[in-house]
């Protein structure tokens, strides 16, 4: 796959910055707005397309290796599983009477479980997601003749 | 019963472009539908005020759009071409009026008296002591989430999510099995593949 002229390159520059913190906020602040672990991860998968077919893959495989996409998928799986059985630990260790229930401690806690299994959910899909597409990018430059 | 009727138009809309997609002949007229049915999709989440759904869907139309036609633009059609069928499609076009009929007056259209609960009372939420007037009442004061969904998906749900995630990762895993570079063959030994 071709890159495409310098004015889509040149607005891709500028533009893409911009989705990824917005997939990035989206991703992170799924617990106070809407969005979420799976919306953030997919607008950040939408910046790498566009910056796969502004570009082309060539540029893109410099800055994403498969295998890399494959270990943060992994990653992200392994944080969602970890989260699950240290909430049930914390609710055991910390217990519902020990804190009082306005303890800035507490809040943070509480917050901190949605926040982990969203950031992981994200990480996990997205990997996921850029991986499948830049393997996809590397079958079609494999399969398509010279041009 | 304004939303109602709006959902009922755009759900016969999406039929109808569903219906172009797959009966045309050209490709390009197929995915533009396919993506016509799905921004569809995204107005009624909008609707029904689920604007959490609205925003992957609206993503992921827009990426599927672009694929496929970057797709199409590269690739030549080689699929073989099937004749065109009235009976079918008259059939087609039938069965999914009749459904549209049936799911018009089953919600209360035209005052009718519906057998399915008003548009946005599901009967679940209609008692007070019901597992779903617990999540919704509860839901803001347990989690202390501003996002209520969030709050009620990954909280009250989360080992449901655990699940869904370990799906999710199960597809991915497929993904890359389909797609990776050197594959392994049936019969050849390891130091070959």
């Amino acid at each position: 796959m071709r890159g495409m002229s310098p004015i889509v390159q040149n607005m891709a520059r500028l533009v893409m910055g911009f989705v990824l913190i917005f997939g990035l906020y989206i991703a992170s602040s799924g617990q106070d707005a809407p969005g979420g672990g799976f919306a953030g991860a997919v607008i950040v998968l939408a910046c790498v397309v566009l910056g796969v077919l502004a570009f082309g893959g060539e540029a893109a495989k410099e800055l994403i290796a498969e295998h890399r996409c494959q270990m943060f998928a992994a990653v992200g799986a392994l944080v969602f599983l970890a989260v699950a059985p240290a909430g049930l630990w914390a609710v055991r260790y910390f217990g519902e009477n020990q804190l009082p229930a306005d303890s800035p401690f507490r809040q943070t806690l509480r917050h901190l479980g949605p926040l982990l299994t969203d950031l992981s959910l994200a990480v996990q899909v997205g990997a996921g997601l850029v991986g499948i597409f830049m393997a996809l990018v590397i079958a079609t430059r494999r399969a398509m003749p010279k041009e | 019963m304004t939303v109602e009727l709006l959902v009922l138009l755009l759900t016969a809309f999406m039929f109808l472009a569903a219906l172009i997609a797959v009966e045309t002949s050209d490709l390009l007229s197929a995915v533009i539908c396919i993506g016509a049915a799905g921004f569809a999709l995204c107005v009624i989440d909008l609707l029904v005020g689920a604007p959490d759904l609205t925003f992957p869907q609206v993503v992921v139309e827009v990426v599927t759009l672009v694929l496929l036609i970057r797709m199409i633009m590269t690739r030549q059609d080689t699929s073989r071409q099937t004749p065109r069928d009235t009976l079918r499609t008259a059939v087609v076009l039938a069965a999914g009026g009749v459904l549209l009929v049936v799911a018009f007056f089953a919600f209360g259209g035209l005052g009718a008296k519906g057998s399915v609960p008003p548009f946005g009372q599901p009967p679940m939420v209609q008692s007070d002591a019901s597992l779903s007037a617990q999540y919704i009442n509860g839901a803001q004061r347990d989690t202390g989430a501003g996002n209520a969904v969030m709050g009620i998906l990954m909280e009250y749900r989360g080992y449901d999510m655990l699940g869904q995630a370990a799906l999710i990762f199960a597809a991915i895993l497929g993904g890359f099995v389909i797609l990776r570079k050197v594959g392994r063959k049936r019969g050849e030994s390891e130091d070959q593949a």
